[in-house]
């Protein structure tokens, strides 16, 4: 047993063991196939598992039934074959003879159970789902360190929008604790104020991808502030944690396509709207330039319309003037006129009135009684009378004589009285 | 009031025309005579007061 055993011999010792074990030929597994996948030879590949092992298994298409079931992943089968080991691998397997349906498979039950009860609290709803932010600019990813998800998401970020601040959590993407782990990495992140959350993991098995099938973390994303996207496995896989997210994208890459703008097509629709803005400004501007010079082309005539107006009004100013000042002269020189014939009517009036005047006065003196004094004629008083009669007078009365040049008082001796 | 120029001068021609015409008392003419007179020579004062007037307003 010194020897040095080549891979090949040790492989071929293997084999040889289990090739001729009867325990191990012709027996019956049960199991639920997972990573089916139909090969383009018409060969069946997939794995067999319980909760705890997998094993490979083979499904050669001679061995295939016509009428034969197409199989999917979650199925809980039972199958009819030999173990054996391909040396390619050095894994053994199973070359399966015949498979029978045994009901569906464990996890894709606890998948569906969960899928329904979830959905009947409303986790699914559209009403619930937050809008996706057009630009984001600050960005958590939740992803597995190192893993091939991250690099995915690193280049696509660099490629589409670098402008934004990316800030990578790493979290457990299957095991026991990923769920909890993720949970608790959410919760921590929903505070920082993000723009968006990417949850993301590369593809794998229905049990690789388990940890997002979880009700806690169910709920824990539908209760999440910030809009979240799910990129998880494949594009075939869904996971609880899809069906809850604000959106899904189907994988690590399309998570990033589908939250992000592409920074090239925006700078050029920058671009577009920039020139578009431009030739809009320069319209507008040639424009109100046009409506400005009509403007001032109307209102020049107006100033000329004016000018001649404000012409014509200086110039009848002036003729109305000229008559005015003509009408003036001409009331002034008849007033003139007519204040001289009215002088000198008044005047041959005033001469008419004088002469008449001196007339009567000469008639008055012509007619004066005491005219009569001239001729020797005496006038006699008594008591400032007149008399006229001697009857009016006793003897040694007062009797005032008056002649043409002067008074007499005399005192009555005797009153005679004729005929 | 003061008496109108025209009823002064009315006054005057009746005085005139009494005294010319009509057989009057002596002591009746003469007071006529004085009115006459007086009448007479307030006429020729406003006369010569308005000649002045218009002397002073239009004379030339």
């Amino acid at each position: 047993m010194n020897d040095i055993y080549s891979i090949s011999n040790l492989i071929n010792y293997l084999k040889l063991k289990i090739d001729t074990d009867i325990n191990l030929k012709k027996i019956k597994v049960q199991g639920e196939i997972s990573n089916l996948s139909y090969a383009s030879s018409g060969h069946i590949y997939f794995s067999l598992k319980d909760n705890r092992a997998k094993v490979s298994c083979v499904y050669f298409r001679f061995n295939q039934k016509k009428d034969n079931h197409t199989f999917k992943n979650g199925d809980m089968v039972i199958v009819n074959g030999d173990v054996s080991v391909y040396e390619g691998s050095g894994n053994f397997q199973l070359y399966i003879k015949n498979i029978e349906l045994s009901g569906k498979g464990n996890l894709y039950l606890e998948f569906e159970l969960l899928k329904n009860k979830l959905f009947k609290e409303g986790l699914f709803d559209v009403k619930y789902k937050k809008n996706k932010p057009e630009y984001p600019l600050k960005i958590a990813v939740l992803v597995g360190k190192d893993s091939a998800a991250e690099s995915d998401i690193r280049s696509c970020f660099k490629r589409r929008w670098p402008i934004a601040e990316v800030d990578y959590y790493y979290v457990l993407v299957q095991g026991d604790n990923s769920s909890k782990n993720i949970c608790e990495k959410l919760i921590e992140v929903d505070e920082k104020k993000y723009d968006a959350i990417i949850l993301s993991r590369g593809g794998g098995s229905i049990e690789d991808l388990w940890s997002f099938n979880d009700i806690n973390l169910a709920y824990c994303i539908f209760n999440l502030k910030t809009f979240i996207i799910t990129g998880i496995g494949h594009e075939q896989d869904f996971t609880i944690a899809d069906f809850v997210a604000d959106t899904r994208a189907s994988t690590p890459t399309a998570a990033v396509e589908l939250l992000t703008p592409d920074i090239e097509s925006l700078l050029l629709d920058l671009k577009n709207l920039k020139s578009k803005i431009k030739s809009s400004l320069i319209i507008k501007f040639n424009d109100y330039k046009l409506k400005y010079f009509n403007c001032q082309k109307i209102l020049d005539t107006h100033k000329n319309y004016l000018y001649t107006f404000k012409n014509k009004i200086k110039e009848l100013n002036y003729v109305r003037c000229k008559n005015i000042n003509n009408l003036i002269n001409n009331y002034k020189r008849k007033v003139d006129t007519n204040r001289k014939i009215l002088y000198i009517l008044l005047n041959k009036k005033i001469n008419f009135y004088k002469s008449k005047n001196q007339y009567y006065f000469e008639l008055l003196k012509t007619s004066n009684p005491l005219h009569i004094l001239e001729k020797g004629f005496v006038i006699a008083y008594s008591n400032n009378e007149i008399l006229k009669s001697v009857k009016q007078i006793k003897p040694n009365s007062n009797v005032k004589i008056k002649l043409k040049d002067g008074e007499l008082d005399l005192i009555v001796k005797e009153v005679k009285i004729e005929n | 009031m003061k008496t109108k120029f025209s009823e002064k001068f009315k006054k005057l021609e009746e005085i005139v025309s009494k005294l010319e015409n009509e057989e009057l008392d002596l002591d009746e003419a003469i007071f006529l005579y004085d009115e006459g007179v007086k009448l007479s020579q307030t006429l020729e004062k406003e006369l010569d007061k308005v000649s002045e007037k218009m002397v002073d307003n239009y004379g030339e």
